[in-house]
Order: structure tokens, then sequence, then C-alpha cells
């Protein structure tokens, strides 16, 4: 008994703090997922419906926040250190069509990624609550 | 003692610049004024009055700084300690420039 309490003891020391679910790993952990924040930005700044909401951005630091927040969004072992999703789109005044538009660029990533398409159902139905955050007229 | 009279005024006038408040205001993610004239040791306050988040940063051989972000209305104040010709630009809106002349 003395040693099934030690043992719980010690797996519940090695549990990390985060439990970090099945969707992370299905979305192939952190670099399937920042292929797919690649592929997503790529296809934003092609799409000629959105491309020009980001011409006065820092592309770059726009792929590395995306990574942190799509980690977190999956349930991975990240941390999201930027600002809400209010604040961040507050100015850029943007639409549901904006919206469905960032949505279907990040679909098209997701099929390049060879993401199962249940997969990508699970990963934006957790994304979809955000609308209302970004979405302001 | 006439002529000495409007040298006496000017002194306190010249006192004033130089404790004068300079402010840019960050605005459609630009730089209201694009370029100021300060003298060595002035400060600059950076009010944000834009929708979007902004920061400040001078990345030069012999004069940076690199500031926190802030949200819309609030203020940041930089004191330009070393005399020359520096571009003042935001992390997250590249394009936002400001030129600051330190005499």
């Amino acid at each position: 008994m003395k040693a099934l309490a030690t043992t719980c003891f010690l797996l519940a020391l090695a549990t990390p703090l985060w439990a970090q679910d099945a969707l992370f790993d299905d979305m192939g952990g952190q670099p399937g997922i920042n292929k797919l924040v690649d592929a997503s930005v790529d296809n934003y700044l092609a799409d000629p419906r959105i491309k020009d909401i980001f011409s006065e951005s820092n592309i770059d630091r726009i792929r590395a926040e995306l990574k942190d927040q799509f980690c977190v969004v999956a349930g991975g072992p990240c941390r999201y250190t930027g600002h809400s999703m209010e604040a961040t789109h507050k100015g850029l005044h943007l639409t549901n069509a904006n919206f469905n538009a960032l949505v279907e660029d990040l679909q098209s990533a997701m099929d390049s990624c060879n993401i199962p398409f249940a997969t990508q159902n699970r990963f934006l139905a957790r994304l979809a609550p955000m609308q209302h955050q970004v979405v302001t007229r | 003692m006439k002529k000495l009279l409007p040298l006496f005024l000017l002194v306190p006038a010249a006192s004033f610049a130089a404790d004068e408040a300079h402010t840019v205001v960050q605005k459609g993610r630009a730089f209201r004024p694009a370029e100021v004239s300060i003298n060595r040791g002035e400060s600059l306050t950076f009010t944000n009055d834009d929708e979007f988040i902004h920061q400040i940063y001078v990345q030069s051989p012999g004069f940076n700084f690199d500031s926190d972000e802030r949200n819309p209305g609030q203020d940041i104040t930089e004191t330009f300690t070393a005399p020359g010709t520096f571009e003042v630009r935001c992390h997250i809106h590249p394009k936002m420039k400001l030129v600051v002349h330190v005499k």
C-alpha cells in the first residue's frame, strides 16, 4: 500500500501542470502548428479579400504570436503572452466577410498541411468563440 | 541700458523652451508630427491616441530604447540623452517612423 502511494505521488510529480490534450498531438505538435501558421499567414497575405488588413503589420511578429496562440488553443504546452483578441483587432474594424475569409484560408492551410478533416473541425470549434471578439462591424 | 533690456527678456523665454513638453501623437498608425527637433536631455511624450496598441524603440549605435506596449489612451515618455538624428519606430507597425533631431 505504501509502495502504491509512493508510485502515485511520483506520477503526480511527473505530470505537467498543463494538461496537454489530444488535439495538440493530432495537429502534429508544435512543428505541425508552426507549419500550419506559416501556411495560413501565407494564404492571408495572398488573399485579395484580406491582404490589406496586414499591410501595416509586423508579419514576423504575427506569425510568432499565432504559433503560441494556436498551440494554446490546441491544448499544447505553451503560453500566449499577446494581447486579447479585442485589443488586437479593435482598430481593424473587421467584418463577418473578413472573418469568413480568414477561416477559409485557415481551412486551406489545414488541407495543405494534411490535417484530417475531423481534426480541423475540432480546432475550428475552439476558434469559433473568437468571432465576436474579432468582428466589430 | 536700453539695449540690454531685450536680452533680459529673452532669458526667461529661453528657459521655457528648454523645459517645454514635447508631445508626439500616435494616431492612424503614424506619428504626428513625423519629425521633431529637441535639445539633448529633453524628453518626448508619446500619446497613444490610436485604436491600436503601440510601442516605441530606437536602435542606433549611440542611443537605444525599447518600450513596453501601450494601450490606446496611454502615454510614454522617453528622454533623449545623446545628440544626433534618430528614427523612432514601432515593433508592431513597422511603417511607423518618427525622425528626432537632438541638438
